[in-house]
């Protein structure tokens, strides 16, 4: 079926060929003009929106790599922070209270003679605090943490460090950064050595200073 | 420059003890995509390694990016970005600091990688799921992250082991896109080795074709193909008569029923055809230029190469060797 056109309009003044975007009825409908527009007038089609809120954009970097020490510390610090902030190494949390416990644990002598201190009750340092009187106490706090805690730290922190990327396939990606074999090793093992230190060094300096 | 070579390997032989996994090879990769191509064990991953400098070549020299892969593996491994093929993300981690982390170990400051890091995964389409767990993500997610890891430091080249593999229709688009603006607009170079023909031939304009350990081809795939360019024809009425007609004249002929597929040897290849099927009477209702696809020129190859896995005396670099490995202990082999 063909419609025939008005005499005084050339073909295509319809703008059958121009897009049509709807403009024009929505004017008509809803819009704040006369409703006297020229209804020959060709829409022109106005640029629309793609609906991608995101174009992808391949953005260079043009900044300089550090030098081994960097990337030694990096490895150290991922290890080091994990224990205590989110975003580095997920160590797992029962490694993590465990180690909470053991480090309050080991406090527990300074801990104990301080609040004797405070209280003025002597009863109080005998029982657990830093004395001569009480054997008892100390065979309690050193046997335990030095013979049982410290190695369960040890196997909890060294069992998982280098046996987790070998699991989930993180050694072939860290691998492939310009990283060797000495350091990725070496600065677990200070890693671990470090939080350990914390741990056992920290207390019984406390401990030797009450 | 486009021809300026980025990977060139001279004689390269790798044995893990009898076992030959490289064989002389002799490789020159030009900037720009090529995918590396080739069976199960044909020596793509050893590859890989040798030229990250991972493992050491035991015959042979070769370059990337102008270093020596013998000597200068660290400094290799700080200009290519590394997409491995398998899992190689801690699922415990949140992807933007699992980015980060892979940038801290190429020696950038902490801040400076935190900031490539969402970079990166924004360009590769991880947007706000940036922050969660990576065990949490799809597999073309995990694809995408480790893509940005790879780009983090903005490589002059991206190794990318099988980046498709496992990704839904929508994913594998979306990782084709994104190695080709890697290409195109980023200017980067990237090998890709992959198994899917199609990828390959939509990212790459040259492949290296390996096959047990020793080069098969490699160049632009338009030249690669032009060694199975083929016309096609329908014929109707007096098929089998044409058939032999084109094949008196010389042309190689496959035919399918009425569908005939006809090598190509030259410019007058179709005029050869034309004047068979005015000689035998036969119609031709239509005739077209056969396209060989990627996969098809693959097929070829290995079709002439004979499509095996490794025998023993390719594993093993001799047949005596071999014997004895394969061989009983009891009858003076070394083997179950």
């Amino acid at each position: 079926m063909t419609e025939e056109l008005p005499e005084d309009l050339e073909p295509g003044e319809y703008g059958a060929e121009a897009p049509v975007t709807g403009q024009g009825r929505m004017e008509a409908a809803w819009g704040s003009s006369e409703g006297d527009e020229d209804l020959s007038d060709t829409q022109v089609a106005q640029p629309t929106s793609t609906g991608h809120v995101f174009e992808q954009v391949y953005k260079p970097w043009q900044g300089e790599l550090n030098p081994r020490w960097m990337r030694n510390w990096a490895i150290l610090r991922h290890h080091l922070l994990g224990i205590f902030k989110k975003g580095h190494r997920p160590w797992g949390m029962p490694t993590r209270l465990f180690i909470l416990v053991v480090f309050l644990a080991s406090l527990s002598d300074a801990a104990l003679t301080l609040l004797s201190g405070l209280l003025g009750e002597a009863s109080l340092h005998q029982l657990w605090g830093v004395s001569r009187d009480n054997l008892y106490g100390h065979v309690l706090g050193f046997f335990p943490r030095n013979v049982l805690y410290y190695p369960i730290i040890a196997a909890l922190l060294v069992g998982s460090v280098i046996s987790e990327d070998r699991q989930h396939g993180t050694s072939a990606l860290y691998f492939s950064r310009p990283i060797t074999r000495f350091d990725y090793v070496g600065m677990k093992f200070l890693s671990v050595a470090l939080i350990q230190s914390i741990v056992v060094l920290l207390t019984l300096t406390l401990y030797a200073l009450a | 420059m486009v021809d300026e070579l980025i990977i060139q390997t001279t004689n390269l032989t790798k044995s893990y003890g009898p076992h030959v996994a490289l064989d002389n090879l002799n490789l020159a990769v030009k900037k720009g995509a090529t995918g590396l191509l080739g069976p199960n064990g044909a020596g793509k991953s050893t590859f890989l390694k040798t030229i990250l400098g991972l493992i050491q070549a035991t015959e042979g020299e070769g370059t990337v990016l102008g270093h020596d892969i013998r000597t200068e593996g660290d400094a290799i491994r700080a200009r290519i970005g590394y997409m491995p093929e398998y899992d190689a993300l801690n699922p415990d981690m949140d992807a933007i600091h699992q980015v980060r982390y892979s940038g801290e170990l190429l020696g950038m400051n902490p801040t400076i990688a935190l900031a490539r890091a969402h970079e990166s995964l924004q360009y590769v389409g991880i947007g706000e799921q940036r922050y969660r767990k990576i065990g949490t993500f799809s597999t073309g997610m995990k694809q995408a992250t480790k893509l940005a890891c790879a780009l983090i430091h903005d490589p002059e080249l991206i190794i990318a082991d099988e980046p498709s593999n496992g990704l839904d229709a929508q994913a594998r688009e979306y990782m084709i896109k994104t190695l080709t603006t890697t290409v195109k607009t980023g200017q980067r170079s990237v090998l890709m080795a992959s198994h899917l023909m199609d990828d390959v031939e939509r990212v790459c304009e040259n492949i290296v074709l390996l096959h047990k350990g020793k080069l098969a081809a490699q160049g632009a795939i338009v030249d690669l193909k032009a060694i199975d360019r083929e016309i096609e024809i329908h014929v109707w009425g007096g098929a089998t008569r044409l058939a032999e007609a084109m094949e008196a004249d010389g042309l190689v002929v496959r035919r399918e029923g009425r569908v005939m597929r006809i090598g190509h040897t030259g410019e007058d290849t179709t005029t050869r055809i034309l004047r068979c099927a005015a000689q035998t009477g036969a119609q031709i209702r239509r005739m077209h230029e056969y396209e060989a696809s990627l996969e098809d020129l693959f097929l070829v190859i290995m079709e002439n190469l004979g499509y095996e896995i490794k025998t023993s005396e390719d594993l093993l670099g001799s047949p005596a060797l071999a014997r004895k490995v394969d061989a009983p202990a009891h009858m003076g082999g070394g083997g179950a």
